[in-house]
């Protein structure tokens, strides 16, 4: 009996050791995923979640008005009882005292689906989009390369400093590049001819379309897919690269419909929108109509908008900032790879592999159009130049490209060195990219600081649960405010008077209008107007109590003294 | 045109030995660019007050675009795929502890998750090289 239950046992671990030695690739790949998914949620995972940053904020409170009110207009009805738009703090732009969102709808449908779920779920939602993109990458990487090619720029990309810190927190840009790269994996396979089925261009169409969603700009990418369809027209099924058009624009029409509900035209987007389109364009200026011509004015300025945006502006740009430009946000990410990435570009265009040669024109047409539009445009005071602040996630297709070229390049390189130095130098880029990411996430990034502020935020967001609903919570957005998610916050910072005086008894004012229509009202400190010190000396009806008080914040509670 | 056409022809030997030449540096730089690129992450003054890293990128890409001239025309494999030994394993490990105890070095200031993100790195690095090298 012993016997035959040792040799059950010995042949099922026979077995094990098989599957294991047959997939060992799949099984390490399937435990790198989850680690990156661990990693990209480390937040959300540690309790140290919310939405910190002004973007994320915004989406969360129009996600929120979404559940609540059915409807993507927020307003506010105290609002209108103040002179300073203090219930207004995130972004967005205000008409007719209601809020208008600037951010895409994709992120806010996302964060609605996640919020119907659980509070944690749309963070979870956006790192496993990060975890997915990752995904597609290996896959798409091998459909153009190769599996080592694939793997080596999987890692290197998804352990790289941009996709971790921006994979934490709830901005789109993540998940607008997992989709693109989604949709471009299931085109690799119409256009290398691996896969020339209908439900490729479908999918291709469907993620194509939720890029759109997500971040705008990305249409541009699929535009510039057009010399790569055209080169590879022969292995194309013009009635499935109708049907895919034809999905693709069904699937953009609702956000056209969306526009036109919102901002009166199809083509107008709450982004440009707010920043009152065209202004440097004087001649051609057509001004915003209710009339009968509102519409197609409003949509001549839109075009107008983009032409000056995107045509013009990146002509105009200082090569010294680019440069430097290019140093932060390439050089500095990826210390060892630039170099490769260029003669990687040189090696694919001396070569006749097709694949490669149209994923490189591909490639090299988005990143130059991306870094010329994107950096002189935005970044023309030296004082932006910086790891830390959200360029470097604009860039993650870029990045991703030149990740894949450089790599391509590493391992051409295969064929000429020995195996030790070829070795060598793929173990020296991936210390060096783990090295580098470590240091700038625990460093000049901020991402560990971030964490740590989203710590605390959380650790308020729990206190302020335990308060009545219909608490109004009195701060400064410089400080604490952005990410308290629990009670109704007022931003302090939004009365900016020339005194700081006036400014606490504005303050004061609007904390007693408040007050005498029942609403329960708490300071929290600090805030750039020291308020509780200002009442305490100032208002003799009103009384401050502190309810908690910890090391890097306290609340008060502020209530009329009884007479 | 015709003037570096002759140029060429009549420097022939003396370039191919150039390029050969290059061709073995182009490595050697290669490694020493990356070495240089880690001593920095530990000791950034490297590139501040002794070493010009724009220098030496600069070599880099001359060099690289050297090699890439003839190399198109004799692409023939150096390497061939070997079976995995015991010795090989073991210079994986080692490689893979270094790149640990680099990780930890630079991030050691983060207690308990220093010695995790170390270890991860460790580990990517011994797979990587498994699947690189001795892919069936």
């Amino acid at each position: 009996m012993i016997y035959k239950s040792n040799s059950k046992i010995k042949r099922i671990f026979e077995k094990i050791k098989f599957f294991t030695l047959k997939n060992k690739l799949e099984i390490f790949l399937f435990f790198f995923f989850l680690l990156i998914f661990v990693i990209y949620s480390w937040d959300t995972i540690t309790d140290s979640q919310c939405p910190f940053q002004f973007d994320a904020h915004e989406t969360w409170i129009f996600s929120k008005n979404l559940i609540q009110n059915k409807s993507l207009i927020y307003s506010d009805p105290l609002s209108e009882l103040f002179e300073h738009k203090i219930f207004y703090h995130f972004g967005g732009f205000i008409s007719n005292n209601k809020l208008y969102t600037i951010r895409t709808y994709g992120i806010i449908f996302l964060t609605y689906l996640g919020l119907l779920l659980g509070y944690k779920v749309p963070f979870y939602l956006i790192s496993l989009l990060g975890t997915i993109g990752v995904i597609f990458l290996y896959l798409f990487a091998k459909n153009i390369f190769n599996k080592k090619i694939a793997l080596i720029s999987t890692i290197i990309f998804s352990l790289s400093y941009p996709m971790i810190n921006w994979s934490n927190q709830l901005i789109n840009n993540v998940p607008a590049f997992s989709l693109f790269i989604t949709g471009l994996y299931f085109v690799s396979n119409i256009l290398t001819n691996k896969n020339n089925r209908l439900s490729n261009y479908i999918l291709s169409a469907l993620f194509f379309s939720l890029t759109f969603w997500m971040r705008y700009e990305y249409l541009i990418f699929i535009l510039f897919l057009i010399p790569w369809i055209y080169k590879k027209r022969k292995s194309i099924k013009l009635k499935y690269f109708i049907i895919a058009i034809l999905v693709f624009i069904f699937l953009l029409t609702p956000i056209l419909f969306l526009n036109y509900h919102l901002h009166k035209s199809p083509f107008t987007f709450g982004y440009i929108e707010a920043r009152q389109i065209p202004v440097k364009l004087p001649d051609k200026i057509v001004k915003n109509e209710t009339g009968k011509n509102g519409v197609l004015n409003k949509m001549i300025n839109t075009f107008l908008w983009l032409y000056h945006r995107f045509l013009l502006m990146p002509i105009r740009f200082d090569f010294i900032i680019l440069i430097n430009n290019l140093k932060y946000y390439l050089y500095d990410i990826f210390p060892g790879l630039i170099i490769f990435s260029i003669l990687g570009y040189v090696v694919i265009f001396k070569g006749k592999e097709k694949s490669k040669l149209n994923f490189a024109i591909f490639s090299l047409i988005s990143s130059i159009f991306w870094i010329f539009k994107l950096i002189p445009g935005r970044l023309l005071k030296p004082e932006d130049i910086k790891i830390e602040s959200p360029i470097p996630r604009y860039f993650l297709i870029v990045y991703c490209f030149v990740i894949l070229i450089s790599v391509f390049f590493i391992f051409y390189l295969s064929k000429k060195f020995t195996k030790i130095m070829h070795y060598l130098i793929i173990i020296l880029l991936i210390t060096i990219t783990i090295l580098n990411t470590s240091s700038l996430l625990m460093g000049k990034g901020y991402t560990v600081f971030v964490h740590n502020a989203k710590k605390q935020i959380c650790k308020i967001n729990l206190i302020l649960k335990e308060f009545p609903k219909n608490s109004i919570v009195f701060g400064d957005r410089r400080f604490f405010l952005h990410g308290i998610t629990e009670r109704k916050t007022l931003d302090l910072s939004e009365i900016l008077m020339k005194e700081e005086k006036e400014n606490c008894k504005i303050a004061t004012n609007y904390i007693k209008t408040l007050l005498n229509l029942n609403y329960p009202i708490y300071i929290i400190e600090k805030n750039y107007l020291n308020l509780t010190n200002y009442i305490q000396k100032n208002e003799n009806d009103l009384i401050i109590e502190k309810v908690i008080s910890e090391d890097y914040f306290e609340i008060y509670k502020i209530f009329y003294r009884e007479k | 045109m015709k003037y570096i056409k002759s140029f060429i022809e009549k420097n022939n030997e003396n370039l191919k030995l150039f390029l050969r030449i290059n061709s073995t540096i182009f490595p050697i730089i290669i490694i020493i660019y990356l070495l240089l690129l880690i001593i920095n992450q530990f000791w950034d003054k490297i590139f501040q007050e002794y070493l010009n890293i724009n220098a030496i990128f600069i070599l880099l890409l001359i060099s690289g675009t050297l090699f890439l001239i003839p190399i198109t025309k004799e692409e023939k494999k150096v390497s061939q795929i070997r079976k995995l030994e015991r010795k090989d394993i073991f210079i994986f490990l080692i490689m893979g502890l270094i790149c640990s105890v680099l990780v930890w070095i630079k991030i050691k200031d983060f207690g308990t998750l220093s010695y995790v993100i170390s270890c991860i790195a460790g580990l990517i690095t011994l797979f990587l090289s498994i699947f690189i090298f001795y892919d069936q």
